[in-house]
């Protein structure tokens, strides 16, 4: 029976080893969904990108329903828990000198937007409100010229 | 003793095989990850080479070449009066070619006398949109300096263009700011924009604190098409910290345009590499950094501002 045993030994310390590569040394993310609301009504697109203080930032994008799943690294993995500065960028660019805001323009960063989340563990709910503040959506005119289509290149 | 005797049982046999497949098994990734951090190091080399080469252009010419030596039909400010210099989208990189000994590159580029793409013109006739056909030998070169030995791409793309892994810095304003003429094209805050230059007096920050050029990934697709000859705002050999290091192409923030993406691609302007868990930066001072992809966007950001005013350490 003995030498069996001994036989075992090495298999179980590779199988160890094995696992140990299987770490990915990302921090750990919760799964995030939510919608928002800009005066109560969904927002009907853009991104929203939360900003945790000392970890990757995650985003997703907004849908004509104003729902949004988070992405830190790939896939749908949400966020790191805590409690984060966020900012909504809901532009369209209509052409080279004029851009409609869906949301303020001060939304756009962190340092302006004003706006944070808690995230404790998993959610499908996490709401984010916006508000015109009385504005309402503009079209925005930028000095400028043309934009060559990036794509010929 | 009989013949029996002398030879290897079928045990044994297996118990050899088994334990030579263990030792490769144990072998194979290590000899892997030395294949790829000899890659990287290849890479972070060719950074160098780069960022010595603006320091050797500021040098003799008194400032940095612009990120993109044209304005794209914008005729105000740094653009205005010069029709010459109205629309060619020639790179910083092609500007720095003989400061990384490839002068001979350069002059069949013909760089005085003209640019690469689009070859100038007007915009108000549309002239001049194309490439510059008559160098098509030079545009098919992809000098090994601008590739990095990790990434996967081709070396020409399908318009037989070269494609390149290297970008340099625009600053933190990217798809956020939409295709912005002055925070995205020509006033962006880190060092390298459209028609403007930079002297190394500008980098308040510091040179070692600033970062110049970073890499891409899939430079042969149209979500991150790379052309080291060409600067273009989000693609090209011109990108931002906009979006979170390492963000796959095609996600994170976009310019969206009415109906989807703007001109149909969804383009993020990310820097990305293909290294393990993070990407090489070359700095100001000529030195190259690792960033982790897990690097918090602030401090991110404030590395890619030339004058932010930001106290940053940069994290092992």
């Amino acid at each position: 029976m003995k030498p069996i045993r001994h036989g075992l030994s090495p298999l179980v310390c590779l199988s160890l080893l094995v696992l140990a590569g299987c770490g990915d040394g990302r921090p750990e993310r919760v799964p995030v969904a939510g919608q928002v609301l800009i005066d109560g009504k969904p927002l009907t697109g853009g991104f929203v990108r939360v900003v945790p203080e000392d970890a990757r930032a995650a985003q997703g994008e907004i849908d004509e329903n104003g729902h949004f799943r988070l992405t830190t690294f790939d896939g749908e993995d949400g966020c790191v828990p805590g409690t984060h500065a966020v900012c909504v960028n809901a532009a369209i660019t209509l052409g080279p000198e004029r851009i409609q805001w869906l949301a303020p323009v001060k939304y756009r960063d962190t340092s302006t937007s004003g706006v944070t989340v808690t995230v404790e563990g998993p959610t499908d709910d996490l709401t984010i409100e916006l508000t015109w503040g009385g504005g309402q959506p503009f079209v925005q005119k930028m000095e400028g010229g043309g934009d060559v289509d990036p794509g010929a290149g | 003793m009989n013949a029996a005797r002398r030879g290897f049982t079928l045990v044994e046999l297996l118990v050899v095989i088994a334990i030579i497949g263990i030792l490769i098994g144990l072998l194979l990734p290590a000899v892997q990850s030395v294949r790829e951090a000899a890659r990287r190091m290849q890479c972070g080399n060719n950074l160098k080479q780069i960022c010595l080469g603006f320091a050797n252009y500021e040098v003799l010419q008194g400032k940095y070449p612009p990120g993109r030596m044209g304005c794209d039909c914008w005729l105000s400010d740094v653009c205005a009066g010069n029709k010459t210099y109205q629309r060619p989208g020639t790179s910083g990189f092609v500007m720095i070619l003989p400061q990384v000994e490839l002068q001979s590159l350069y002059d069949a580029l013909g760089f005085e006398k003209g640019a690469v793409y689009p070859t100038g013109g007007s915009c108000d006739d549309g002239s001049g949109a194309g490439w510059n056909v008559g160098l098509e030998d030079a545009l098919r070169q992809r000098p090994a300096v601008f590739a990095c030995p990790s990434d996967t791409i081709p070396v020409l793309n399908s318009a037989n263009r070269g494609v390149g892994s290297y970008a340099m810095v625009q600053g933190s304003q990217g798809p956020s700011y939409g295709i912005d003429q002055r925070r995205v094209k020509h006033y962006n805050n880190g060092m390298f924009c459209y028609r403007t230059v930079h002297k190394e007096s500008d980098v308040r920050d510091g040179t070692s604190h600033t970062m110049y050029v970073g890499e891409t990934v899939a430079g042969d697709t149209p979500e991150s098409s790379n052309v080291w000859l060409v600067g273009s705002r989000h693609l090209s050999s011109l990108r931002s910290t906009d979006n979170p290091l390492n963000t796959p192409p095609g996600e994170g923030v976009i310019v969206m345009g009415s109906g989807g993406p703007l001109y149909g691609v969804r383009v993020n302007g990310a820097f990305a590499s293909r290294h393990s868990g993070g990407a090489n930066f070359g700095f100001g001072d000529g030195h190259v950094g690792f960033l982790s992809e897990n690097i918090d966007l602030a401090t991110y950001r404030a590395l890619s501002t030339r004058d932010g005013g930001e106290t940053v350490s940069i994290p092992e």
